[in-house]
């Protein structure tokens, strides 16, 4: 049914349940699973007077922060879809937005279904506390599995 | 993966989407389906003023009106069940809110996954407009394939 399945991580353990899933459903099916870390791109310090106080992060050190956050999230994917035995890939992508990221890869690796988590606040807490899920949600057009 | 999937209706044509998805996924996996539909439960009329102009729909004239819609919506599921070769099961429940019916419906059956489809409206969208793949999302606890 699902050929590709995009298994999106911010490298949360509650982003583990949503990689574990996926990796069971790309087995269940015969799918390759491509793993997705965001990294917000670099924001310049402010100068102002506030600069003087709060050393900023350069952008190389930014870089290499984001680089590592991302090795590291995307290694648990891989070793659960070793585990499962399907097709791996990791992926990278700088977006602002968490849900434009992976949307934009999933539309950029002809994904055919996403696997995430959700923490499950619906209503108002969701949109006081943010739900990126919900987000995806909104603007996917491809069918997502929302796990607990 | 998935040993029974359920597929709630409310015989419009998006929930048709999730029903066709649904389907797929079951037959993708070996699972078995259970078509769900909510129905209002009867409200007794109101011994009011108003209860003197407005005659009253009899239980028996609400259970029949609903039923024909229910028994349509349900048709749907067992249409795609059949011609994908995929065990199904359907219920009609009674409850005010959908989400508490499938989700009744969902532990009662122990089914292990809900299809179903989405409008996709946003966070705000969706708290006005009213959500029920969302209300279902904030308090479901088996994984939920969300389609567009």
């Amino acid at each position: 049914m699902f050929k590709h399945i995009l298994i999106p991580t911010d490298g949360s353990r509650l982003a583990l349940k949503g990689i574990k899933a996926g990796a069971k459903l790309a087995r269940a099916l015969g799918a390759r699973v491509t793993g997705l870390y965001v990294v917000a791109p670099y924001a310049p310090p402010m100068y102002g007077e506030a600069a003087m106080y709060v050393p900023g992060l350069s952008a190389r050190d930014y870089k290499r922060n984001g680089a590592r956050a991302a090795r590291k999230a995307l290694a648990v994917v891989e070793s659960e879809a070793r585990r499962a035995g399907v097709p791996f890939a990791a992926k990278v992508i700088y977006s602002a937005l968490p849900w434009e990221g992976i949307l934009r890869a999933a539309r950029s690796g002809k994904c055919d279904a996403v696997a995430i988590a959700s923490h499950g606040r619906g209503g108002l807490g969701g949109l006081i506390l943010g739900s990126e899920t919900q987000r995806v949600l909104a603007h996917s057009k491809i069918p997502v599995l929302v796990v607990r | 993966m998935f040993r029974h999937i359920l597929i709630p209706t409310d015989g419009s044509a998006l929930a048709r989407k999730g029903i066709r998805a649904g389907v797929r996924l079951a037959k993708a996996l070996g699972a078995r389906v259970t078509g769900v539909y909510v129905m209002l439960p009867m409200r007794p009329r109101g011994y009011d003023d108003t209860a003197i102009f407005y005659a009253g729909v009899s239980s028996r004239g609400w259970r029949h009106s609903f039923d024909k819609a229910a028994r349509k919506a349900l048709a749907v599921v067992e249409v795609q069940a059949r011609k994908a070769r995929v065990a199904c099961k359907t219920d009609i429940v009674h409850y005010v809110r959908p989400w508490q019916g499938i989700l009744a419906e969902a532990h009662r059956r122990r089914c292990d996954a809900i299809a179903i489809a989405s409008h996709g409206h946003g966070a705000l969208g969706g708290l006005i407009l009213g959500n029920e793949t969302q209300q279902l999302l904030a308090r479901c606890r088996i994984p939920v394939l969300v389609v567009r």
